[in-house]
């Protein structure tokens, strides 16, 4: 029921936000917070649940925003259509690859994953149909009828509107068999093939699913900022993506979106106020919580909210105990 | 492709495979003995490379750019292993990529803030003519990077072959709690270890940057082409390290040759993904990863 509450209250803040922020600046880092944890929830089923590491985020982002683009560009077809088409694709490509490259645990996944997110920024750079660092500009932005979602403060209640809908998603995968066979998976493969789960297969499904999500978020992001170019999709966004579910915490898709806020943010923050110092200050900030904060910003949230709901059933026993 | 050309992808393939060898050498030293596979790796290189190009422009000679260079390289790494790596000992595979990850990031936001966004040039360590064989152009520091690298590779030998310091890390490589039951102190081997693959990188980051020149972003993809060489001669082991490394290097030298040179890097990346699916162990065979 608490729980109820605090979606409904976290869901009408959002909403409420580009209403009370008229700044253009603020509500793009907004959009471009819930674009990332919109790509960093499906790795939250990846890793949190189940287990497996990957490095390739940044190349479906990529394959989901040229694809989108390309097809709104050279088809005229409508953004919707071009964003679910660019998703698809992305997840597609993640079912694909899933099954040769999943076959890889640990360390090797995490190189393998790695390698993939080069190859396909080298793609991006080197196609002619993606034009390279010259990029692909007026990219169209979406639109119903005649209201087309081309300023911030319309294009940011969209960008949420999606990350709630793919929050519930996660939330719902966790909670569905699917859910619980991934948790098997990330306990132990062996254990999770022995009580009849087909490992494989549902390794590609989760990759693809993760895929798909980061897919959407660049074809989020290419009918925002309308013009993309290779540059935007190089190894750094991976390891963005990753660091997002690093710092935000892996196993709850609030994680995700806790991490997405503070990248998107922290560094804004710091170079008002640090000037040349900010990206400095920034890594070192992120490594110390890489370092000592287990299960990321969310894990701390936890653990101050079960003291704090502690303290406040000690003082309430203690109360009721003295009128006694 | 005739004789000259053979010869030309040769050479260029071993100088820049010299240099893989010794990133992914690096790595190795530092896989072996604490078990974390720094991500920050192609930083150091970078920042040796930054180094070397700052002391040059003010005009201190060659000799003493590449010792200061290497010492400071060396330093950094142990700095780096002393704060981020030492207090963390049971970290999570995932923890540790993530801080060296971090490790990474910081170094490369360093070098942007230091030596800001343009590449910075090194001469070449000694001047003088190309040199010519079968036809083929062979440049100084070719000769140079290939020549420093043999001979690091044969002290390098000796050195856990036949020193106590490098008798240690082998068996820390080997099996860490059995290595401190005999009352080695695993904690001097890791900043050995680091102190070493700093060094490495060092060398590799003062020797390349003649050929390529030093910029702040470049860190990562000299990780990655050490991962790829480390992974492609059997992750672990240090002579596949030297292998993988030259024949990566011949690998794209010749592959670029052969499709055009904006694909060239996809070549060691597919290398890297192939041999990891195919035949996980390397060209030596080690152990798999997990």
């Amino acid at each position: 029921m608490t729980g109820r509450i605090v979606a409904v209250a976290v869901i009408c803040i959002g909403v409420a936000v580009p209403f009370v922020i008229s700044s253009e600046f603020w509500l793009s880092i907004l959009i471009f917070a819930s674009i990332y944890a919109i790509a960093a929830m499906g790795l939250i089923l990846l890793f949190g649940d189940a287990g497996q590491i990957s490095f390739g985020q940044g190349g479906f982002y990529g394959l989901g925003a040229y694809v989108s683009a390309l097809i709104a560009l050279h088809l005229n077809w409508p953004v919707w259509a071009t964003m679910v088409i660019g998703a698809v694709a992305a997840g597609s490509a993640g079912f694909l690859l899933g099954f040769p490259i999943l076959k890889l645990r640990g360390l090797s996944l995490a190189m393998a994953t790695l390698a993939f997110a080069q190859i396909m920024f080298v793609l991006f750079r080197q196609l002619s149909i993606t034009q390279g660092s010259l990029g692909l500009s007026a990219i169209p932005a979406p639109s119903i009828g005649r209201f087309a979602f081309d300023d911030s403060r319309r294009y940011y209640l969209l960008v949420f509107g999606v990350a709630v809908v793919v929050y519930f998603l996660t939330r719902n995968i966790q909670n569905s068999g699917l859910g619980r066979a991934l948790r098997a998976l990330g306990g132990s493969e062996i254990a999770a093939a022995s009580v009849g789960i087909d490992v494989r297969l549902l390794k590609s499904r989760v990759f693809a699913v993760s895929a798909m999500s980061a897919g959407l978020a660049g074809a989020l992001l290419a009918h925002y900022v309308t013009y993309i170019s290779s540059d935007g999709f190089s190894l750094d966004l991976s390891i963005l993506l990753v660091v997002v579910v690093g710092i935000g915490g892996m196993h709850r898709p609030l994680g995700a979106v806790l991490g997405a806020l503070f990248v998107a943010i922290v560094p804004q923050y710091l170079s008002g106020s640090l000037q040349g110092y900010s990206a400095l200050t920034y890594g070192v900030l992120l490594t110390l919580v890489f370092m000592w904060v287990r299960n990321g910003l969310i894990g701390l949230v936890d653990a101050t909210v079960s003291t704090i709901a502690a303290g406040i059933r000690a003082v309430t026993h203690r109360l009721t105990r003295s009128q006694v | 492709m005739g004789a000259r050309d053979l010869v030309q992808y040769a050479v260029s393939g071993l100088t820049l495979g010299s240099i893989y060898a010794m990133i992914a050498l690096s790595l190795t030293i530092i896989y072996n003995t604490t078990g974390v596979v720094n991500f920050a790796q192609g930083q150091f290189v970078m920042v040796a490379g930054l180094v070397a190009a700052t002391l040059f422009g003010h005009g201190v000679p060659m000799f003493a750019v590449a010792l200061c260079t290497i010492a400071s390289t060396a330093a950094l790494a142990a700095v780096v292993y002393v704060v981020t790596v030492a207090p963390i000992p049971r970290a999570t595979m995932f923890a540790n990529i993530l801080v060296t990850l971090g490790i990474g990031i910081v170094l490369t936001n360093i070098a942007q803030q230091s030596w800001g966004t343009e590449a910075k040039v090194l001469a070449p360590i000694t001047k003088g003519p190309a040199m010519h064989l079968f036809g083929a152009t062979i440049t100084r520091q070719a000769l140079w990077i290939i020549a420093i690298t043999a001979c690091l590779m044969i002290a390098l030998h000796l050195f856990f072959r036949r020193t106590r310091a490098g008798q240690k890390m082998l068996a820390c490589a080997e099996t860490r709690e059995g290595a401190s039951l005999v009352g080695i102190n695993i904690s001097l081997v890791k900043i050995t270890a680091y102190v070493l693959a700093g060094a490495l990188a060092g060398i590799a980051g003062f020797l390349i940057t003649p050929v390529t020149s030093a910029l702040f972003s470049t860190g990562i993809t000299f990780t990655l082409k050490g991962f790829s060489a480390a992974a492609l001669g059997g992750f672990g082991s240090p002579v596949g390290a030297i292998i993988g490394g030259l024949l990566l290097g011949l690998l794209e030298s010749y592959g670029g040759a052969l499709f055009s040179t904006g694909y060239q890097d996809l070549i060691s990346l597919v290398a890297l993904v192939l041999i990891l699916m195919l035949h996980p162990g390397g060209i030596v065979g080690t152990r798999v990863l997990a």
